[in-house]
């Protein structure tokens, strides 16, 4: 029965994309145009983004710095978050920054950020990490903060230590939240890392993109976003499988919890 | 006379300037002795439970245990809350939630003494299942494994069984009373049950309505081992439960 209903909505997903490509290939065949290249190169271009040597040299530096940045937003975020939530005095010194902070448009922050680090790898890891923490941060204070208080007065009991308190009682509970907060910045994380390479780059999947559309190769240009789009659709994939997992308590939880109204 | 396992000397509390909780509560427990408190609902049990367990600081008068006052809950206590629902870890495991209870020995022992808890409370089948996948009679018991695990002097019991049906609740007080006698553990158990109250302890405290103070201790002498048929129609037990009620009552005025 659930595979069933799996199957169809699998064939409707690829009917779906079906279709859109058709009305691509219709509309470039049917108005042929500089801007619109039809599928055929625009898949020939996205195949060679996938051999090894371009891989290496187009995709690969963006999946790094996207990796490092996102990668130190989550740590950063989850264990700043996690202490700042559970550390109520601290509340009134951060909160203020924070909530100034987190409308500063992320964009905005890359003039600067090239002001301060050059035109080098570690400024766009930095602004990937800048733009993503904030929804990880914000994620982690408030779930550390609803955390279940009664727990608390068990580890009491139980004799924890100030650091087990706040990594087997606070973060657990805090995780369904944190990963709520973690899927938004990876998208966020993805804009930042194209945009940060817009900017004086030399390699990488933004600067691919941006050239190609100065040398009007456009099917690259549109490779260079179909391989955008299949790097977030993959790390989406990857993290909720990931969430699935690490939360499978959880929603043992809350089924039982919607269950029972 | 030896000292007493938990000494109550003068306790107040109060929220606010005119929201009083405790006021000069006294009472003692002895070492083996199953104590109750009883009072009208709301009179404050769960703050003089926390007040107790050192969770929090009374505002006045002191709190003894073992002729001692402390500042975090003494080593030797461990508590059993109502809400079961929320006093487990939700992400471990039953073996791994009683684990959890007994953590400064080798890990060789703690295996053994964690089957034998949850063998002690009926539970040994379900070690692998988590809180979500029990009901709540046998979440209560993986928390009552939790506190009885690592051997406590003094066992806290936040009226632990309000929350559970009244079959899980009579083999709940049967268990409790089964392991306390087996560990020889002294247990306090605060609830709003005047039967049983009665059933279970050596001595029955009464509270006041907020703020809660002693009214009256009154010692239960029926003899043990009890049973929830043949103890309850006796007319000593009777006679106790009449007394208690009729002070709960008379506060509840």
């Amino acid at each position: 029965m659930a595979r069933d209903i799996r199957l169809r909505a699998l064939l409707w997903q690829s009917a779906t994309v079906i279709l859109l490509l058709a009305l691509w290939q219709w509309a470039a065949v049917s108005h042929p145009a500089p801007y619109l290249p039809p599928l055929k190169p625009v898949a020939l271009a996205y195949l060679s983004l996938l051999e090894p040597g371009n891989f290496l040299a187009i995709v690969f530096p963006s999946l790094y710095r996207l990796g490092v940045g996102f990668g130190v937003a989550v740590l950063l975020g989850t264990v700043a978050g996690i202490a700042l939530g559970y550390l109520r005095w601290l509340d009134p010194w951060i909160r203020p920054v924070l909530e100034y902070l987190r409308f500063v448009p992320t964009v905005a922050i890359l003039p600067a950020a090239l002001l301060l680090f050059g035109a080098t790898d570690t400024m766009r890891i930095f602004v990937i990490a800048f733009g993503s923490v904030f929804p990880v941060l914000l994620a982690a204070i408030d779930g550390a903060r609803r955390g279940n208080a009664m727990l608390l007065d068990v580890a009491r009991i139980l004799k924890f230590s100030l650091a087990e308190k706040l990594f087997r009682v606070v973060l657990p509970g805090a995780l369904p939240s944190i990963f709520a907060g973690v899927r938004i910045a990876l998208s966020i994380g993805l804009v930042m890392m194209v945009i940060s390479e817009l900017i004086a780059a030399n390699d990488g999947l933004g600067f691919y993109i941006l050239r190609n559309q100065r040398l009007f190769q456009t099917a690259n240009v549109y490779a260079g976003v179909l391989m955008l789009g299949t790097i977030g659709l993959i790390l989406t994939l990857a993290l909720l499988a990931i969430e699935r997992r690490v939360l499978a308590w959880h929603r043992g939880w809350r089924g039982l919890a919607d269950a029972r109204t | 006379m030896s000292t007493p396992l938990l000494s109550m000397e003068g306790v107040s509390k109060a929220y606010a300037a005119d929201a009083q909780i405790l006021r000069d509560v006294t009472f003692k427990q002895q070492a083996n002795e199953f104590l109750a408190i009883v009072g009208p609902s709301g009179c404050g049990k769960t703050t003089m439970l926390r007040c107790i367990s050192a969770l929090m600081a009374p505002d006045s008068g002191v709190v003894f245990h073992e002729g001692r006052t402390f500042d975090d809950p003494p080593p030797w206590l461990s508590i059993v809350f109502q809400d079961y629902n929320r006093s487990l870890f939700p992400w471990l495991s039953v073996r791994r939630n009683v684990a959890l209870g007994l953590r400064d020995v080798g890990k060789g022992e703690r295996d053994g003494r964690v089957a034998e808890a949850l063998d002690a409370v009926k539970l040994g089948h379900a070690a692998d299942l988590y809180p979500w996948q029990l009901s709540g009679g046998m979440q209560q018991r993986c928390a009552l494994a939790r506190s009885i695990v690592s051997a406590p002097r003094l066992l806290l019991l936040d009226e632990p069984f309000a929350s559970v049906d009244a079959q899980t609740r009579i083999d709940l007080q049967d268990l409790v009373m089964d392991i306390c006698e087996r560990m020889s553990l002294s247990a306090l158990l605060v609830t709003h049950d005047i039967d049983e109250a009665v059933f279970m302890a050596d001595k029955v405290v009464v509270l006041s309505t907020r703020p809660a103070s002693v009214v009256e201790e009154i010692a239960i002498d029926l003899p043990r081992p009890r049973d929830q048929l043949t103890t309850k129609e006796t007319p000593e037990f009777l006679h106790l439960r009449h007394k208690v009620y009729t002070l709960v009552r008379q506060q509840a005025q």
